[in-house]
């Protein structure tokens, strides 16, 4: 067999094609069964038309119409009829085998180009794995955990930092709430009626210096507050401010909660420390009260203003557990200076501007022997006489009943039953049992008739200005 | 045997695939090299932050400590002045002492102040807040129009930790004056009266 795959084999083997003159192959294509060049081929309708005019001249004694024309020609020798396989060049040869052998090769290089990639792209995601996958911890800490240990190092600092901010807000508060006791009792003095003028100017001084040393502390609790309790933190998904600083505050708490856990012992430094931690968690947890003083304008308050009182009391109300408790009952109780001097305002404005001076022996008038005063029923009886010059005595109890009616700071009162006699002094007086109730603020009485206009002042002196006891 | 050779033969097919894949990792690198190189960057910025939140701890630490120690100081006295006004328990033998010293220190003889009889009831919660509980107390006084009032003014103080007392309140007045009626204008007026008093304590842990 011939070895060299571009040179023609024998007849009988086929599928590779030789070379044609020029070196390029033609492509396959049948040939005959011997292949050589005594093959005869194919004789086509040309031919065949020409043979029969061969063999009509041959009838003819070999004239035709060209011979005729132009003479006998001189018989030539048939060309040697050009074969397929001349025109075409040598056979090509084609050879199974080695098509097969060559796809092979193709197909296994193809294989290893593939397992190649395959590996490749394995070895692309297990290096990101290894490094984008927080749990994979066994090559030591990769980017991912990095990342992560980055941001629970920031949210511990933050927290630290709120921590510490906190826990001196609240200690500002408490001294705000020791400060706020010395506030009260000044400004008891300065709306005592029974304060000297000194004192109360004593007491205004002492105020304005307390209300400055409170706003100090409540602006730097302020300047606190206003601080933003979370810091930005990377993450896949946006965070809203808000739920930012909820997350914050409940990291807050949660460092608390473990802080006063661990604190243990009864000395007194740690049950100050508890104390303290139990007190930012309850400031922690009321956002209200926060809010509160964070919106506060303390540059436009001045010591004594409602305003500036309202935030105090609220300050008190969420103090220590004891403070706060101090202040319900301080702010329940009644103030009984005020109720008597009420009382006697209502007497001394409307009935009896002389009232309680030592003037009744002489001039009459009205006076009291006994008060009575319920907390718990609210209500206030007193005991007394009056006595008139003149027979209007019961006017003059008339106008007391309706001075204490349109009091705003009493209610309720009901007198119905009138008697007086006349002594030897030639005045008429008659015994007074009142009772009636203390009034709030918030209630108001409807008082149509004017105290004043029916005193018996009008047309008896004698109440009015101390003259000598017409006796 | 066919004259053209398939596309689709077995060889062209792996070299697809292996196309594929090689595409598919080279994108996938891609985009995880972003995420990976964008975590390293966040690493570093955070680690600045930290060391930035760090120093402001540090430099708040030291005011925070030294307001702390007096505060401590103040809480410390506070909790004490706190003790007398709430005590833990009824304490009826200190608030019988603190009277006796307030009457002492305003009986005079140009304006006398005695305390008659003094007299102490049962304990028992109060209604303002579970967490009190109230003392009765009840006293009869002769005294004079000012300390009358003085007294008054006493009660409406008591609980301040500007001057520390037992936390207290009046529940009611009985007042008559004995020398013909009430003269306002006269402070040594002699006034008798009878006061019916709350003093408050911290409720009681265990229920005796």
């Amino acid at each position: 067999m011939n070895e060299d795959p571009k040179t023609p084999n024998s007849p009988q083997e086929s599928g590779v094609s030789a070379p044609a003159e020029g070196g390029a192959e033609k492509g396959v294509f049948k040939l005959g069964a011997n292949g050589d060049k005594t093959s005869a081929p194919k004789t086509s309708f040309l031919q065949k038309l020409v043979r029969s005019g061969d063999k009509r001249e041959e009838e003819q004694g070999g004239e035709n119409q060209f011979t005729k024309l132009f003479g006998a020609q001189d018989e030539f020798a048939p060309a040697d009829a050009a074969s397929i396989s001349q025109l075409l060049g040598p056979k090509p040869v084609f050879v199974q085998k080695t098509y097969i052998e060559q796809e092979q090769k193709r197909r296994k290089a193809a294989k290893n180009v593939f397992t190649l990639s395959v590996i490749m792209a394995l070895a692309v995601y297990g290096f990101f794995y290894s490094q984008l996958n927080a749990d994979f911890t066994y090559l030591g800490q990769n980017a991912a955990s990095e990342f992560e240990s980055s941001n629970a190092l920031l949210e511990r600092k933050q927290t630290e930092l709120n921590n510490l901010r906190y826990r001196k807000a609240v200690m500002f508060l408490d001294d705000t709430n020791g400060e706020i006791s010395s506030y009260q009792i000044h400004k008891d003095i300065i709306n005592s009626q029974r304060s000297s003028a000194a004192e109360k100017e004593q007491a205004q001084t002492a105020l304005e210096e307390t209300g400055e040393r409170i706003k100090v502390m409540l602006a730097q609790v302020q300047a606190i507050l206003n601080e933003s309790m979370g810091v930005d933190v990377y993450s896949p998904e946006p965070v809203a401010p808000d739920e930012r600083e909820a997350y914050f505050e409940q990291l807050l708490r949660d460092s608390l909660v473990q802080t006063r856990a661990a604190a243990s012992g009864s000395d007194s430094r740690n049950r100050e420390m508890l104390r303290i931690i139990d007190n930012v968690i309850r400031f922690i947890d009321n956002r209200s009260f926060r809010d509160t003083l964070r919106m506060q304008d303390l540059g436009k308050m001045a010591a004594g203003d409602q305003e500036f009182d309202v935030l105090l009391a609220r300050i008190r109300a969420q103090g220590t557990d004891e403070l706060a408790l101090i202040n319900k009952v301080q702010t329940a109780r009644l103030d009984w200076t005020s109720v008597i001097n009420n009382i006697h305002e209502a007497v001394i404005g409307n009935v009896d501007n002389v009232y309680g001076r030592g003037f009744f022996q002489e001039n009459g008038g009205f006076l009291f022997n006994s008060y009575g005063f319920d907390a718990k029923t609210r209500r206030i009886s007193i005991s007394g006489v009056t006595k008139t010059p003149n027979t209007k005595t019961f006017t003059g109890i008339s106008n007391l009943l309706e001075a204490i009616k349109c009091s705003p700071h009493f209610k309720d009162i009901d007198f119905r039953s009138f008697a007086k006699s006349k002594d030897e002094g030639g005045f008429y007086s008659s015994s007074v049992n009142l009772e009636f109730a203390l009034q709030d603020e918030s209630e108001t009485e409807q008082c149509d008739r004017n105290p004043r206009a029916n005193s018996p002042s009008a047309t008896n002196p004698a109440i009015d200005e101390p003259t000598v006891n017409p006796s | 045997m066919r004259n053209s050779v398939s596309i689709l033969r077995t060889s062209n097919v792996y070299f697809a695939m292996a196309f594929v894949v090689l595409a598919s990792a080279l994108a996938y690198g891609i985009l995880q090299a972003r995420v990976l190189t964008n975590e390293k960057r966040a690493s570093e910025d955070n680690g600045r932050r930290a060391q930035e939140k760090a120093a402001a701890y540090a430099a708040e630490e030291e005011s925070f400590k030294t307001y702390s120690e007096e505060h401590s100081k103040r809480q410390e006295e506070a909790s004490r002045k706190l003790v007398a006004i709430l005590p833990p328990d009824e304490n009826y033998t200190d608030l019988t002492r603190a009277i006796d010293d307030y009457f002492a220190a305003h009986d005079s003889t140009s304006n006398p102040m005695f305390l008659s009889s003094l007299r102490y009831g049962k304990g028992a919660s109060a209604a303002v807040s579970p967490n009190l509980s109230v003392l009765p107390v009840t006293m009869n006084i002769e005294g004079t129009r000012d300390n009358f009032f003085k007294f008054l003014d006493y009660v409406r103080d008591s609980g301040s930790l500007a001057s520390p007392s037992r936390l207290m309140e009046i529940n009611s007045i009985q007042l008559n004056f004995p020398e013909g009626g009430e003269v306002i204008t006269n402070p040594q007026q002699k006034i008798n009266f009878t006061l019916d008093m709350n003093g408050y304590y911290l409720q009681p842990k265990v229920q005796r």
